[in-house]
């Protein structure tokens, strides 16, 4: 990929960023995942993580959530160190990942009321409600999830996010498994989440799909972040193309 | 992080009530132990009195197996174990809600098996109701404790539900001894009083094991 004027200065980043990642690296035994990873996610953006299968780009993630721990580096949150105590980030973040994350013996109600709890969110059955409403599963509220489908199990996921208000979005694949109503839904979501001041990491291999949406492409490569751009340095057709050199 | 631990105990006891199959699988394979014991050992009372109390232990031991082995399953299904390490509870609250789920489970089971252990071996024993239940309230939290930590270690594995064992039933052999000891005591009517040394060994290993298990569950859940 060319190194454009638009290509972004990571020194740049770092006054505005809600979330900064410096120098990380992740080795499990002998084998190196993350080398000297540098990420900074601002808020209203939505940053594309781009890379091939196997570069790192879940661990990445799962760093970030908190659910791995860096082999070295330092991770930032609204300015302050959070790399050894990510606590204070969990009740930032919200996940969507390639499962649903719910139990699927509780009703779709009962999850959100028992993730919300845990979030120590106030209001909740007000607040529960109102996500089911706007995600369209109100009258599915006493079903339990495992009778979902995948459609409604996202839908679902959107709606844990409503409830528990992140700040920061981490999504891992997320459009697996929606059809092109949910998927609609789901980008609307997003450019709320965007719009209310929202910072967003995603994964996907469906660049079509969420190009429009992107502020930021970073491109993981050799263990490294190497490149990071604006999206509009390229067309869709030119970042497809790109990225299809890239994972091939 | 009390509320946090009793979200997460309320919700595995709904959890286990709807898919109650494991209480009964859990029951009926206690019952079977037993009865295999029953029908094995000489009918002669006075050897019971010297052999039951270990033959209660096994049962506890194998059948509270059965329910460290489902502890961790219903968080792999889905990937709920990821959300919930994303919210923001501790994971010490984590560690002590699946504790807690696990103990009320093991103690439901062991309130409906002293009975049935009273009819198959010492009548007497049923007269010792409260103090066996109470017996094994103070097993139960170092089994768990102990055993909450190595089924979340070993959930994730191939071959987990034979490594759980072999893991487990080695740190559970003071365990088992003091209980041995003080079940004794509690049948021949000496209550625990003629056990203390064994009952503080209980009670000591109870809060070496939850400290320990406490502490390293953040590492064991990295994932």
């Amino acid at each position: 990929m060319p190194a454009t004027s638009l290509e972004k200065n990571y020194q740049a980043d770092l006054t505005n960023s809600i979330l900064r990642i410096e120098a990380v690296s992740k080795s499990f035994g002998y084998r190196q995942i993350l080398n000297d990873v540098h990420l900074a996610l601002q808020e209203r953006e939505m940053t594309l993580l781009l890379g091939k299968n196997g570069s790192g780009k879940t661990t990445l993630m799962k760093i970030i959530a908190g659910l791995v721990r860096p082999s070295g580096g330092t991770i930032f949150f609204r300015g302050g160190d959070i790399t050894e105590h990510p606590e204070s980030l969990r009740s930032a973040i919200g996940v969507i990942s390639h499962q649903t994350g719910f139990y699927g013996e509780l009703t779709a109600g009962e999850n959100l009321v028992f993730f919300g709890r845990l979030g120590k969110k106030d209001n909740m059955d007000e607040k529960v409600r109102q996500a089911l409403e706007k995600t369209g599963l109100s009258q599915f509220v006493d079903l339990p999830v495992k009778t979902f489908s995948s459609g409604m199990g996202k839908r679902l996921n959107i709606a844990r996010l409503m409830v528990l208000e992140p700040a920061i979005l981490l999504l891992d694949e997320p459009y697996t498994g929606l059809d092109y109503d949910s998927t609609r839904f789901f980008n609307e979501y997003l450019e709320s989440f965007k719009a209310t001041g929202g910072s967003i990491l995603m994964i996907t291999h469906q660049i079509e799909t969420c190009f429009d949406l992107c502020d930021t492409i970073a491109i993981l490569e050799d263990k490294e972040l190497k490149r990071s751009f604006v999206s509009t340095a390229f067309s869709m057709e030119a970042l497809i193309r790109e990225y299809h050199n890239l994972t091939r | 992080m009390v509320s946090d631990i009793w979200t997460i105990l309320a919700k595995d006891i709904k959890l286990d009530f709807r898919s109650i199959e494991n209480y009964f699988s859990m029951l009926f394979f206690s019952i079977i132990i037993l009865l295999i014991f029953a029908f094995a050992l000489p009918a002669d009372t006075h050897d019971h009195k010297t052999l039951a109390p270990g033959i209660f232990w096994v049962t506890f031991l194998l059948s509270g197996m059965l329910s460290l082995n489902k502890s961790f399953q219903m968080e792999k299904e889905n990937g709920s174990m990821e959300a919930l390490l994303v919210s923001p509870t501790s994971r010490g609250a984590i560690f002590l809600g699946k504790m807690a789920g696990n103990t009320v489970f093991i103690m439901i089971i062991q309130a409906m098996l002293i009975p049935l252990f009273s009819l198959l071996f010492i009548n007497t024993a049923i007269s010792h109701f409260g103090e066996l239940l109470l017996l094994s309230f103070i097993s139960t939290i170092g089994f768990t404790a102990i055993g909450t930590l190595l089924s979340g270690l070993t959930t994730d594995l191939r071959f987990k539900d034979i490594l759980l064992p072999i893991l487990l039933f080695p740190l559970l052999v003071p365990l088992l001894l003091a209980s041995v000891k003080i079940t004794q005591g509690i049948l021949w009517s000496q209550g625990f009083q003629s056990e203390l040394d064994w009952v503080k060994l209980l009670i000591g290993f109870d809060l070496i094991f939850l400290i320990i298990s406490y502490l390293t569950f953040d590492f064991v859940m990295e994932i």
